[in-house]
């Protein structure tokens, strides 16, 4: 065995990024694992009731995947809140948690508020009633791929009937904005606006998760203070229309409204393989000997059949030994490769983690 | 809040072994996994993609619809990434020439240009599988080499290989079928003792062929080969659990078990039965795989049925013929017991909370409320709000009166312990079920264990 140093410039890093393509039809979340009480066994609901779950399957079976978790909030300062409100401060408690890790803190140490277009200066609409989609882990990955997310959601009339189908999208992978601490996130529009017209929501790409406005249940999505559209609930009462849901029902019963209006959801993640990649070069004096025991027959090399031949060896396997001398990976070559005086070997070794 | 160090002895690691049970019933074209029945979804006709007795190895695309669903995106070159209604990997062909072990160095160079998408697939099953080699079949088939032309890149070598040959898995194992040796001889490959006979890697084939290239053929064998993936077993098979049984019309014809723990696989039942006590077989542990090579007829001249292409009696080189090509033997089954054996390895922390210590906290509940202190100035009008700093820690001392409590004590509630890094990062919190109720003459070493 010959060791050898591997200098700076043969040490190259490399990030290759992989990607998946993750469809999630909306049937999937409502309605498909429901028994004849109306129970879905899908959707796993918590006494804390904050914030629900949705899984691909009855989450009860080993086999089912967890898709995302699926909450709604409002800030302190939406014209909704209201102590009378039900669960009022859980849903200001959950919007200022999501704002405070995706929109972080201004300059007195207060919680921003979403910002439609993401800039925190300009007098822009604030989103202060938003729907929640965090998108788990197993599906996102490293991030959600940018220019790759789509979501087809039904905004108007009540469930049985559902109209309004709106076409949600990041459009463009090159327009992302870097002014949140949870990483880089882009405006969500519709596609019945251009991407330059008001956003109707935003999307995270690393923390994997879309905030919608819930103004997309008016009916001008835009415009945050238009009418709300009626019969978010199932009755046709005005009550329940978006407002009347988010001041008098549940989070929970907030999040059956919108599993049932979802359409389509649909996006590619990626994830990031980190390399490295030495290049193990042996020159053409170098590496032609082997203290293998078998290199060796009566104190004659085996390989030669003459004295007067050049030496040969036969590479194996190529170790990567740390400053210390300690062999931290080791790379096997398929077949053996002859290495003589008269030629010169480079080993590719790419070490992927 | 106070931290603690843990001490070398307040943290070990160690290994949970575990013995998972296996069991496939085979029958008519079918393997049964623990007697798994398969889902119908309500998109899927199978909720896991997978046909019965298969284990799923990623389980991503549970019960999903399948079909063409359009685009998910376009890239500009014309391709996109499909909707598939699955969920699917793909890689973009670039410069890092990154893609899929199923993708061949020729498709990638081929088929894709640049910027193009390389789709794979986690549709992916592993189920038990049985090989079947007849005495007259060969285990190696040998290269040819063309000696009458140069190589392609016409270094004057005097060969090309017009044929890169063969090796069945029987043959792949011979190695390792010969590393078992010292547990018993019955691991010999080619042995003049064991089976009466034999080379399991010689065919009767061999002899039309150059004796020089393979054998002459001496000592071939029918031999039955089963493999089971390590995603049942685990690390490796445990030994002496392998049970073998062969059913005609459900009537049990024989048993086969590694009664010594050798790897032997021995005829243990029906008691008096043909074969009874004969080495049927060996069982590689770390492998997965069993290797049959008993032929006696277990039905004693009572059954003859289509194990392979012609009506052959019941042997144990036919075990589990069923899964093996197009046979079906109806009148057959089998059934494959074993242990798996899995390690999990266990952090465990010793978290001591000592007399005297850990008796106050900065929770606010922790002091008597005693009202905001709020001093105002006339002339100003200005307001200050200052904590009262005479604020006692609240009496929570039980005793048989309402008011006052018993002798103050002082007395604090675990309810969590924080596990921190080096640099004081939390990276894991424990919970008690209820808060556990510390005074200062108490201590208490709670047990923490995590699966790594």
């Amino acid at each position: 065995m010959t060791m050898k140093p591997i200098p700076p410039e043969d040490v190259v890093s490399t990030r290759v990024p992989l990607h998946e393509a993750i469809p999630l039809t909306g049937t999937i979340v409502s309605g498909t694992y429901t028994d004849s009480a109306g129970t879905e066994h899908n959707i796993k609901n918590y006494a804390h009731g904050m914030f629900q779950s949705v899984w691909d399957y009855p989450y009860l079976s080993s086999s089912a995947n967890h898709i995302l978790d699926l909450t709604v909030g409002y800030s302190s300062g939406s014209v909704l809140s209201s102590s009378t409100n039900n669960q009022n401060a859980k849903k200001c408690n959950i919007y200022n948690q999501m704002a405070q890790v995706l929109v972080g803190f201004d300059e007195t140490s207060t919680v921003r508020r979403f910002d439609q277009d993401g800039n925190f200066g300009g007098t822009a609409t604030k989103i202060d009633e938003a729907i929640f989609f965090n998108f788990t882990r197993l599906l996102t990955k490293d991030e959600i791929k940018k220019g790759t997310f789509q979501m087809d959601l039904y905004t108007g009339s009540y469930v049985n009937a559902p109209t309004g189908a709106l076409n949600i999208r990041d459009w463009d992978s090159n327009k992302y904005l870097v002014n949140s601490p949870a990483g880089e996130y882009t405006l969500l529009h519709t596609s019945s606006d251009s991407s330059d017209d008001a956003a109707v929501g935003l999307l995270y790409y690393q923390a994997g998760i879309a905030v919608l406005t819930a103004s997309i249940f008016t009916a001008d999505p835009i415009a945050a203070a238009s009418t709300w559209r009626p019969y978010f609930g199932t009755a046709t009462s005005s009550s329940f229309s978006m407002s009347g849901s988010l001041t008098g029902s549940t989070i929970d019963n907030l999040c059956n409204g919108v599993r049932n209006r979802l359409k389509n959801v649909q996006f590619n993640n990626t994830t990031e393989l980190n390399s490295t990649i030495y290049f193990c070069r042996a020159s053409h004096n170098e590496f032609n000997y082997s203290s293998n025991p078998t290199y060796l027959s009566a104190s004659t090399i085996r390989v030669k059949n003459d004295e007067h031949d050049a030496p040969i060896a036969y590479v194996t396997t190529v170790g990567l030994y740390s400053a210390d001398n300690e062999l931290m990976a080791v790379a096997k070559v398929s077949e053996p490769l002859k290495k003589t005086s008269t030629d010169e070997i480079t080993i590719r070794v790419r070490l992927d983690y | 809040m106070p931290f603690y160090r843990f001490s070398s002895t307040d943290k070990f690691v160690n290994t949970i072994v575990t013995y998972p049970s296996i069991e496939f019933v085979l029958y008519n074209g079918n393997a049964y996994y623990n007697q798994d029945v398969v889902q119908s979804g309500a998109y899927a006709p199978v909720v896991k993609y997978v046909p019965t007795g298969h284990k799923s190895l990623y389980e991503y695309n549970i019960d999903r619809p399948t079909g063409s669903f359009g685009k998910m995106w376009t890239n500009p070159a014309g391709g996109g990434v499909d909707n598939t209604g699955l969920i699917y990997p793909y890689a973009i062909k670039d410069g890092t020439r990154i893609s899929f072990k199923t993708v061949t160095a020729v498709t990638f160079d081929d088929t894709y240009n640049v910027g193009d998408v390389i789709p794979g697939a986690y549709l992916m099953s592993a189920s038990v599988s049985k090989y079947f080699y007849p005495s007259g079949t060969l285990r190696h088939v040998p290269p040819v080499i063309d000696t009458t032309t140069t190589d392609y890149l016409n270094h004057g070598f005097p060969h090309s290989i017009t044929n890169s040959g063969s090796i069945t898995y029987l043959h792949a194992i011979k190695n390792i079928m010969k590393n078992y040796q010292y547990s018993s001889p019955h691991y010999a490959v080619s042995s003049s003792t064991a089976g009466g006979g034999r080379d399991l890697t010689a065919s009767l084939a061999d002899i039309t062929l150059p004796a020089v290239s393979v054998g002459n053929g001496a000592g071939a064998i029918d031999v039955g080969l089963i493999s089971i993936p390590s995603i049942f077993t685990g690390a490796q098979i445990k030994r002496g659990t392998v049970k073998l049984k062969f059913y005609v019309t459900g009537a049990l014809q024989g048993e086969l078990s590694d009664r010594y723990q050798t790897g032997e696989l021995v005829q243990t039942s029906p008691a008096g039965s043909v074969g009874s006590g004969s080495v049927a077989g060996v069982v590689l542990y770390n492998e997965g795989i069993i290797v049959l090579t008993g032929s006696w007829d277990l039905s004693n001249g009572q059954h003859k049925e289509n194990y392979t292409s012609s009506s052959v009696a019941p042997a144990w080189v036919y075990f589990g013929q069923a899964i093996s090509g197009s046979i079906t033997a109806p009148s057959s089954s089998w059934s494959l017991e074993a242990s798996g054996t899995t390690k999990t390895q266990v952090l465990t922390l010793f978290a001591d909370a000592k007399k005297g210590e850990l008796n106050h906290s900065n929770n606010p509940s922790f002091l008597t409320f005693a009202g905001t202190n709020v001093t105002s100035s006339a002339r100003t009008r200005n307001q200050s709000y200052t904590e009262v700093n005479t604020r006692t820690i609240k009496n929570v001392v039980s005793s048989s009166y309402n008011d006052p409590t018993g002798s103050f004590e002082k007395t604090t509630y675990i309810s969590k312990i924080g596990i921190y890094d080096e640099n004081k990062n939390l990276i894991a919190i424990a919970k008690s079920a209820t808060p556990i109720r510390k005074t200062e003459n108490r201590d208490f070493t709670f047990k923490l264990k995590l699966d790594i």
